[in-house]
């Protein structure tokens, strides 16, 4: 016997739980907002058409961070051409928050972060922004733990390279 | 922990910190970028080559449609949800691939815009209702649930089209959604979206599904 479907409100109740963070997420795969809620929805769109193959429940969110990693990859395809993508801190947003001015050397810190390949992103944001360890990061990405290593240690180093040749 | 890494973690929140909850839009909010235009452009092959075939099917689905039961002049007047039918014929399909429906019945649309039709009820074969707010606009959860592909991944050609789309396009794209390869659009969920699209673009075509629609053996999909 199949699984039975996910209800539409069981969805909504998905999607309040983890848009926020997966919205989030996605920003810094992608660098564009507008885009960043789009996969996200996308994500829980296709959540409900393949719930059937979601053979564990408790592995809903493993999906649907696999599906805004697929949606940003797919969107930066798309967008080759255009202008790569670009962080932005809190200074954007007209809240008590931005108050926070971002300090210069996290503006380099970011740029130095939008410079890197894009699996290299992926795997910093996996594990510095989600906290996630090397095991679920490689089955998201799906690439062996070992590589998750190695690819964190060289964007790490890439990044220290970069920062200190900042002026 | 290094200091980098500890300096990643707080650029990192800096950037997200940007998303607020309550800025988000929900789950059938409105979509952030303009999603027709791209996708109508993916089906420009089909579409030119389907033309041609409308061309020549059009001289056969017209006489057909004047003498079917006319729709209201414009849908916005008629909220109600049509009842299935199995009036469209095609020389090489013999069962219509109305699928499960991918819900069950229930409340949607919180984020929807437009009061005055602020809930959306999914019915067993996929159809929603109500299809149009009391203001006789689209209703906006409606439109975000076939455009948003909800049935099977899948948005209908029909709701891609401009609002210049010719009689034929028309034809063309409704025949493509519900017998191109793999489609899930059913009679009564292809109506909707007809529906919908027609009201939006202000069309008056009065293609009905229901009541006996002829599409071309091939060349729809």
């Amino acid at each position: 016997m199949g699984m039975r479907s996910l209800t539409q409100l069981e969805i909504e109740d998905l999607y309040r739980d983890h848009a926020l963070g997966l919205v989030r997420f996605a920003l810094l795969l992608t660098g564009d907002r507008a885009a960043a809620e789009d996969i996200v929805q996308d994500a829980f769109l296709g959540l409900h058409q393949r719930w059937d193959k979601v053979r564990d429940p408790g592995r809903i969110l493993g999906y649907l961070r696999i599906a805004v990693v697929n949606g940003s990859r797919s969107r930066h395809r798309r967008y080759l051409t255009a202008r790569r993508i670009r962080l932005e801190p809190l200074a954007t947003v007209p809240s008590a928050e931005a108050t926070v001015v971002a300090a210069e050397d996290q503006r380099a810190l970011l740029a130095a972060i939008d410079a890197l390949p894009r699996r290299q992103r992926e795997v910093l944001a996996l594990k510095y922004f989600l906290d996630l360890g090397e095991q679920e990061i490689a089955e998201i990405l799906g690439i062996s733990r070992g590589t998750v290593a190695s690819t964190a240690s060289r964007a790490l180093t890439a990044l220290a390279r970069r920062l200190r040749e900042e002026p | 922990m290094t200091s980098l890494e500890d300096r990643l973690r707080d650029a990192y929140r800096a950037v997200t910190d940007t998303v607020r909850e309550d800025e988000l839009p929900g789950l059938y909010g409105k979509r952030a970028r303009n999603r027709r235009g791209g996708r109508f452009s993916a089906f420009a092959p089909l579409a030119a080559a389907a033309t041609v075939v409308v061309a020549i099917v059009a001289g056969v689905a017209v006489p057909k449609l004047a003498s079917s039961p006319g729709r209201p002049a414009h849908p916005a007047s008629s909220p109600a949800v049509r009842s299935a039918g199995t009036g469209v014929s095609k020389p090489t399909a013999s069962a219509s691939p109305v699928r499960s429906a991918p819900m069950a019945t229930s409340s949607a649309s919180r984020t929807a815009p437009g009061a005055s039709c602020p809930t959306l009820t999914v019915g067993a074969d996929g159809s929603v209702a109500p299809l149009f707010c009391a203001d006789g606009t689209d209703n906006p959860a409606a439109l975000a649930y076939y455009e948003g592909g909800w049935i099977k991944g899948f948005t209908p050609k029909v709701l891609l089209l401009p609002a210049t789309a010719s009689y034929g396009q028309v034809v063309s794209a409704v025949c493509a959604d519900i017998f191109g390869h793999g489609s899930p659009m059913g009679l009564q969920t292809e109506q909707q979206a007809y529906d919908l699209a027609a009201n939006r673009a202000g069309w008056r075509y009065d293609i009905n599904t229901v009541n006996g629609l002829s599409c071309p053996a091939a060349g729809t999909s």
